[in-house]
């Protein structure tokens, strides 16, 4: 079941701590050797400041109770940098926590700035102490120290760069606190952020993108607005391009996004044509399948794949909250083209298809039928489902397109009408002023050439096409 | 001297006069028709050359053009006398025909007389040996039957051939001496080392002798030299009657003394000559100092005539010679490793100017070579020889293959020693080293201004050059083709010892030299010459190539290209790029191809760039549509190739030779120019090919939408393919069709067949096609090709007859079309579900049974219906936007525009919003049309020249637009004409 197991791809666009729930995860569903796992965790938390967790991980690996002597030492070594840290961020900690430098906080952060240096004797080297701090706490395991100290930062500095990475540290932060709320709206500042960047060379933006679209997994697949915000984000062209170019296996995520997502199924054309397009770099079952059903018509494929995809959503970090809903609307989508495309459908058939038991079937096919107000009678004698396919004769189809002609072209008259009428008084204004009372037939004239003008227009129009 | 005097003593004026004479041409046949100097032979000769010396003296402007003919002749001459001794009929007759040409030039030049001697030598050899031939059946028997024609083809035209039938006669009466002559021709070419330089330094002379020809003909004429007075001084007419009296001395004397130079009798007469001419060689000392190199180069030729003293005829020459070095024998010290830097100087001042000899300075410097006494010495000689090799190039014409060799081994030599030696250096911005005691160099570190960059540029192109002038069905070519593996070392040894002296703007060149012997060819080929460069000692330098990529030829083209990407200038990294996705193509990388094709946004800005990139980009677009059709992407394949099919100037696009145009025509210098672009023949992408994959892709294409259309006529009027339909069209009008016998006819007859719903015959038509054994997987392709044959046979059966049906069922489709079931149910099922059908499937009773809305659409008058609620309906929008233009009356020309081609505002926004990555999803359009525009304005701007450029640029966009833009390129070309 590793084959279709996204972890290795998804890590090097993750951060470090970020990494470990879905290590957790994997380790959980035994996709890999438990040992493996373990040294894959301590390998990832040794480079971080979380001395007692990872000298957990190392007395389970090497089956002991002793610690080697410098995890001790670095556990003082932590400590220490974390109270100096504190020392040296406490004044501007103070300073921002009062409510009264609260209030007097503007937009713009040059004037803050000045505001807190005049007032409050703060100097930038202490904004970036801030960010100093809020990293060690990150690394430290300590999260919501980190996004206070990385909010309190990004209102203060004026550094872009670092702006940015704080950014990055608070979503990291929320999203392993799990405040998807805030982490929701984070993500969505930081993405705006990034569009808004211009990056030195195109890499840049794309590795930006990147890791926005992995993180942001985390968010969507969690946070309540997730399904919809998921798909609207990732189906921005900018997001598209990015997932065909650096990151195609993202594609998982979108294809169930959108499958259960039953609301927005239009999308699903658009979908189809991304999903066909990086076949080539990427496919797993669940993109298998989107292509079987809608590419190649393939019912009993995408049946097949369909059952497969239970299997690997189960395994995947983010989907596996989603496999009920997932499969159910993957029936969905298929009994959808099964009916458009046939006129007459073996129920047991049908059944065998979306791998269900008849009985249960031909309660959902009703249901389906119910819901989805479609043309169609179950006949129980030859126990079929036949479709009355409803098409558009032509005289409707003419009549639908000649309907609205009469109403534009009333309304193309009421505004030429409008605009002839408030020209002349114009006009009529003019030429008093001009001729103070001059002759009315010029007047006339320029009427009529007025008036007759855009149907010379017109006409000339029609003949160009 | 009066012409009746010099009659009078044949034999004597004879030698004098070719002693005196100055034409190189000249020299070298006298040299060997003079010693026996039969009364005969010598009347004959002097009769040619005193001609010579006349026109020579009287007009020297003509001189050199007619030099150049002359040694032409001659040198053609003897290639047929060689080719008729081997019996090569074949190579005789096609030399003949340009030996013909060649004389008449000639002859129009020196006004019937003097024809050179090998020339006449040559028609009676020709025609002795073709008389014989066909006198001879068993010999003729013997020949190949295209040898056999090619002879008689010469006899012919020999037959016809009597321009100078006197002179041949005439050379009929003393064959002896002309086959001495012959002999020494052959020799001469055969030790070039010891002929060219006493030619050369025949040649070279030429400055100093002026005075001497006047003199000579002074001697033949008083009235002569008197109008001819610019250099010549009373004093040396009267010493010419002493001096040539002595020369008539020396010249029988010299028959029997082998070295007169330093003989008493004639060196008197010579040194009496000297006495006098110093004033003489004063007068003309500025050329002559000038010319000082070619002096000395002369000596190595005497040397060398020294050598061969038994042979009369250089006897003869030393006779000549000597003079110039006893004139010189003053200033001109003998070579030695202290003096080299001098001789340098000299040839560097020379070069480049008018008259200076090229060959002289080129035997020189080889001659320098050998007294170089170290690293230093030897590095500088070389880079001077070498761009004398390199100068020593006519200009219209191509390098020949033997001094193409000797340099390319100079070039060699030259990075051995810069091998060896690493503390000498040679670049561009060097200063210039000139001191003189290079001889007490001791290998201290030193820079050298030089280009070797230069060098092996150069060498490359000459190769190239080469091969574009030789015919590339000749073994010749081949032959030639074979210097590419020397080549391809030459220039990844030079890569590595940039790479060690860190010139980077000379790796990026010898980088994209290097892809440029790798990109068009197989992995297999690249392997085999690559393994050429695996062991070169001078590997460590690079680090280019990582290890781990020797033997991956992929491996090591991405490399290459990754250094161009990130060192590079654009321009180079651009055609790096082209080359790269050209060889990813042509392995059948498709999406690695395609993908960097597109993210690379070239084909945004490639109407910018130059010709040849231009030309890259059309090839690698080919490649592309080639590999696309390979890995069965009919719809990829046609996009790629339908800009370079539908245009009339494919062959012009891909730089693989001139297309002939109707209605206009180039000027010489254009064509000249499109000729110098021209890619070697084995470089090329087979047009023939490329056309049969896309009108197969056409075909597959076309023929079901023809189908679907059928019902509904405005959707008839847009054919995809132009071409293809086209083609169709003309065929189906033909009052009789014969059994198909090319490419194009297949694919027609296959087209008809598909149209018809008859996939087993379309099939077969397609299959028959031979052109499909050029693509290294041609079964596969085949079987591809059936199968999609087969779908789109069946789809194309049901849009022509569903109007016919109320049902089908799926079993006898699949008989009919011999898929399985399920094929054919998918493929139903995909038909019904994009609308293309007006039906929907039976699962139970296995039919498709159709709709009714399907029997409606057929009827004419519901057709005529929808058609005209469709005008209706675009003439009420028109007038909407009529209106809006009155009211946002500024607007009006944009509106415009922006409504008849919103096709181009589309793809503008999608370039804007694919401009970071790619967009691939509407990215079909874009690139199309960015295809189309670097095909069509690159035309434009080549056909009209520097004018073109503006107009074409604003055509961008849609279809109409774009016929629009080409046909007004070329109205105005031919306005312009």
């Amino acid at each position: 079941m590793a084959e279709y197991d996204l972890t290795l791809r998804m890590i090097p666009s993750l951060d470090r701590q970020l990494v470990f729930p879905l290590l957790e995860f994997v380790s959980m569903k035994k996709v890999y050797k438990a040992e493996d796992m373990l040294k894959a965790k301590f390998e990832l938390l040794s480079n971080t400041n979380m001395v007692d967790f990872t000298g957990e991980l190392y007395k389970q690996i090497h089956n002991t109770d002793e610690l080697p002597a410098d995890f001790a030492k670095r556990n003082e070594e932590v400590i220490k940098k974390l109270e100096e840290c504190e020392q040296k961020t406490e004044h501007i900690r103070e300073v921002i926590e009062n409510p009264e430098v609260v209030g007097s906080l503007r937009q713009d952060k040059l004037q803050n700035m000045k505001l807190l240096r005049d007032n409050y004797q703060c100097t930038p080297e202490m904004v970036l102490e801030l960010y100093n701090y809020g990293q060690l706490q990150y690394s430290c395991g300590n999260y919501g120290g980190c996004a206070d100290m990385l909010f309190h930062f990004g209102i203060l500095s004026t550094d872009p760069e670092l702006t940015l990475s704080a950014m990055w540290g608070k979503l990291a932060s929320e999203i392993l606190l799990g405040n998807w709320e805030v982490a929701y709206e984070d993500m969505n500042k930081l993405k705006d952020t990034i569009e808004k960047t211009h990056f030195k060379t195109p890499s840049e933006q794309l590795q930006q993108l990147s890791w926005l679209l992995h993180w942001s997994l985390f968010v969507f697949f969690n946070h309540a607005k997730g399904r919809d915000g998921i798909v609207d984000t990732f189906m921005h062209p900018r997001y598209i391009n990015t997932i065909q170019n650096a990151c195609p296996w993202i594609l998982r995520y979108l294809t169930a996004a959108v499958v259960t997502n039953r609301r927005r199924r239009n999308i699903m054309q658009d979908l189809v044509k991304i999903i066909e397009q990086v076949s080539y770099t990427y496919r797993d079952p669940v993109t298998d399948f989107i292509e079987a059903l809608y590419v190649d018509f393939d019912f009993d494929r995408a049946a097949s794949k369909l059952e497969q995809c239970e299997d690997v959503l189960e395994r995947d970090f983010f989907l596996t909250g989603a496999v009920d809903d997932f499969v159910e609307n993957a029936r969905f989508f298929f009994a959808e083209v099964y009916c458009r495309i046939h006129k007459r459908i073996d129920m047991p058939g049908l059944a065998k298809r979306l791998n269900m038991k008849q009985e249960e079937a031909e309660k959902w096919i009703v249901k389906l039928i119910r819901d989805t107000r479609m043309d169609a009678k179950i006949d129980f004698k030859d126990n079929t489902v036949i479709m009355n396919p409803s098409y558009n004769p032509i005289y409707q189809q003419v009549i639908e397109r000649t309907k609205a002609l009469v109403f534009r072209s009333q309304v193309l008259k009421g505004a030429i009408d409008k605009r002839d009428s408030s020209a002349s008084k114009k006009d009529d204004q003019k030429q008093e002023q001009r001729h103070r009372g001059g002759n009315g037939p010029g007047n006339k004239l320029q009427q009529k050439g007025g008036r007759r003008l855009p149907e010379a227009v017109a006409v000339g129009g029609s003949g160009t096409q | 001297m009066s012409r009746f005097f010099r009659s009078a003593n044949l034999s004597s004026s004879d030698s004098e006069s070719s002693g005196s004479s100055s034409d190189s041409e000249s020299s070298v046949n006298e040299v060997t028709q003079r010693p026996p100097a039969s009364a005969g032979t010598a009347r004959f000769s002097r009769a040619v050359f005193s001609s010579d010396d006349e026109g020579d003296s009287v007009k020297r402007v003509v001189k050199s053009p007619k030099q150049k003919q002359t040694e032409e002749l001659v040198s053609m001459s003897r290639d047929i006398i060689k080719a008729v001794r081997e019996d090569k009929w074949q190579s005789v007759a096609a030399d003949f025909d340009k030996l013909r040409a060649s004389a008449k030039k000639l002859s129009s030049i020196v006004k019937g007389e003097g024809m050179p001697r090998t020339f006449i030598r040559c028609l009676v050899v020709l025609e002795d040996s073709v008389e014989e031939k066909s006198k001879d059946k068993t010999e003729l028997g013997k020949l190949s039957t295209t040898d056999a024609r090619s002879l008689n083809q010469v006899k012919q035209r020999l037959r016809k051939y009597k321009e100078f039938s006197a002179q041949v006669s005439n050379e009929r009466a003393n064959p002896r001496a002309s086959d001495d002559e012959i002999d020494e021709g052959s020799e001469a070419d055969s030790e070039e080392e010891q002929a060219v330089p006493a030619a050369a330094a025949a040649s070279s002379s030429r400055g100093r002798a002026v005075p001497s020809s006047s003199k000579s003909k002074a001697a033949v004429s008083d009235s002569e030299s008197e109008s001819e007075s610019g250099n010549d001084s009373d004093d040396l007419d009267d010493s010419d009657d002493d001096a040539s009296s002595s020369n008539w001395g020396s010249g029988s004397d010299s028959d029997s003394e082998s070295d007169s130079g330093e003989d008493s009798d004639a060196g008197a007469g010579f040194s009496r000559w000297l006495k006098k001419t110093p004033a003489k060689g004063e007068d003309v000392s500025k050329k002559a100092k000038k010319e000082k190199p070619q002096r000395a180069a002369a000596q190595p030729a005497v040397a060398g005539a020294a050598a061969s003293k038994h042979e009369a005829s250089e006897e003869e020459d030393d006779g000549f010679t000597t003079v110039g070095k006893r004139g010189k024998a003053v200033q001109g010290p003998v070579y030695s490793a202290e003096s080299i830097n001098k001789f340098l100087m000299a040839y560097s001042t020379s070069r480049g100017r008018k008259g200076t000899d090229k060959k002289a300075a080129i035997s020189m410097l080889e001659k320098l070579l050998t007294f170089a006494a170290n690293p230093l010495q030897k590095a500088k000689v070389l880079m001077a020889l070498i761009s004398a090799q390199f100068d020593d190039v006519p200009a219209a014409s191509f390098m020949s293959t033997e001094k193409w060799h000797k340099t390319q081994n100079s070039v060699n030599e030259l990075l051995s020693v810069l091998e060896t030696n690493h503390q000498i250096k040679v670049f561009e911005t060097a200063e210039a080293h000139e001191t003189d005691d290079d001889i007490k160099y001791k290998n201290e570190p030193i820079s050298l201004r030089g280009s070797v960059i230069g060098f092996v540029d150069r060498l490359d192109d000459e190769f190239t050059k080469s091969l574009q002038n030789i015919d590339p069905h000749t073994p010749k070519y081949v032959e030639r083709m074979r210097d590419t593996v020397p080549l391809y070392v030459t220039i990844v040894r030079a890569q590595h010892y940039f790479e060690r002296c860190d010139l980077k703007d000379s790796i990026c060149r010898i980088v994209l030299r290097r892809i440029e012997h790798l990109y068009y060819r197989t992995d297999q080929v690249n392997l085999h010459v690559e393994a050429a460069v695996a062991d070169l000692p001078s590997k460590a330098d690079s680090s280019i190539i990582p290890a781990t990529a020797v033997g991956n030829m992929e491996a090591i083209i991405h490399s290459l290209c990754t250094y161009l990407y990130h060192n590079a200038e654009p321009l180079l990294r651009t055609r790096a790029m082209l080359m790269h996705i050209f060889n990813h193509a042509l392995h059948k990388r498709y999406y690695v191809a395609r993908d960097l094709m597109l993210m690379s946004h070239i084909q945004e800005n490639v109407h910018q760039a130059d010709v040849n990139t231009q030309v890259l980009y059309n090839r690698a677009l080919a490649q592309l549509g080639l590999a696309a059709f390979r890995l069965g992407k009919i719809q990829e394949s046609f996009d790629h190739t339908v800009e370079l099919e539908s245009s009339a100037r494919q062959r012009e696009l891909l730089a693989q030779g001139v297309s002939q145009q109707r209605t206009q025509q180039l000027s010489p210098s254009e064509e000249l120019l499109q000729r110098q672009r021209q890619l070697p023949f084995h470089i090329n992408i087979n047009l023939e090919l490329l056309e049969c994959v896309f009108l197969t892709s056409s075909m597959l294409l076309e023929i079901p939408f023809m189908a679907s259309a059928n019902a509904n006529p405005e959707a008839r009027r847009a054919p995809i393919s132009r071409v293809f339909r086209r083609m169709l069209d003309f065929n189906e009008r033909q009052v009789f069709l014969g059994p198909p016998e090319n490419t194009r006819d297949y694919i027609m007859a296959s087209a008809k067949a598909l149209a018809s719903g008859d996939w087993e015959a379309a099939r077969d038509n397609i299959q028959e096609i031979k052109i499909w054994s050029l693509l290294p997987d041609c079964e596969e392709i085949k079987q591809m090709l059936a199968a999609k044959i087969q779908i789109e046979a069946l789809r194309t059966y049901l849009f022509t007859y569903s109007t016919q049906f109320e049902s089908i069922g799926l079993e006898d489709l699949s008989t009919m079309f011999g898929m399985s079931k399920n094929k054919v149910y998918c493929l139903l099922a995909r038909m019904v579900y994009n609308g293309e059908l007006q039906a929907s499937l039976d699962e139970v009773s296995g039919v498709l049974v159709f709709n009714m809305a399907n029997f409606e659409a057929s009827s004419r008058l519901q057709q005529t219906a929808m058609a005209l609620s469709n005008k209706v309906n675009s003439f009420a929008d028109i007038n909407e936007r009529m209106f809006e233009l009155k009211i946002n009356g500024g607007q009006v020309p944009n509106e415009r525009q922006q409504g008849n081609a919103d096709h181009s505002g589309k793809q503008q926004s999608g370039e804007r919003d694919g401009r970071q990555n790619q967009q691939r999803g509407g990215n079909r359009d874009g690139q199309r049309g960015g295809n189309n525009a670097g095909g069509n304005q690159g035309q434009n701007r080549k056909d009209g020249g520097g004018g073109g450029g503006g107009g074409a640029g604003g055509q961008r966009g849609g279809g109409g637009n774009r016929n629009g833009g080409r046909g007004r390129g070329q109205r105005r070309n031919n306005n312009r004409r």
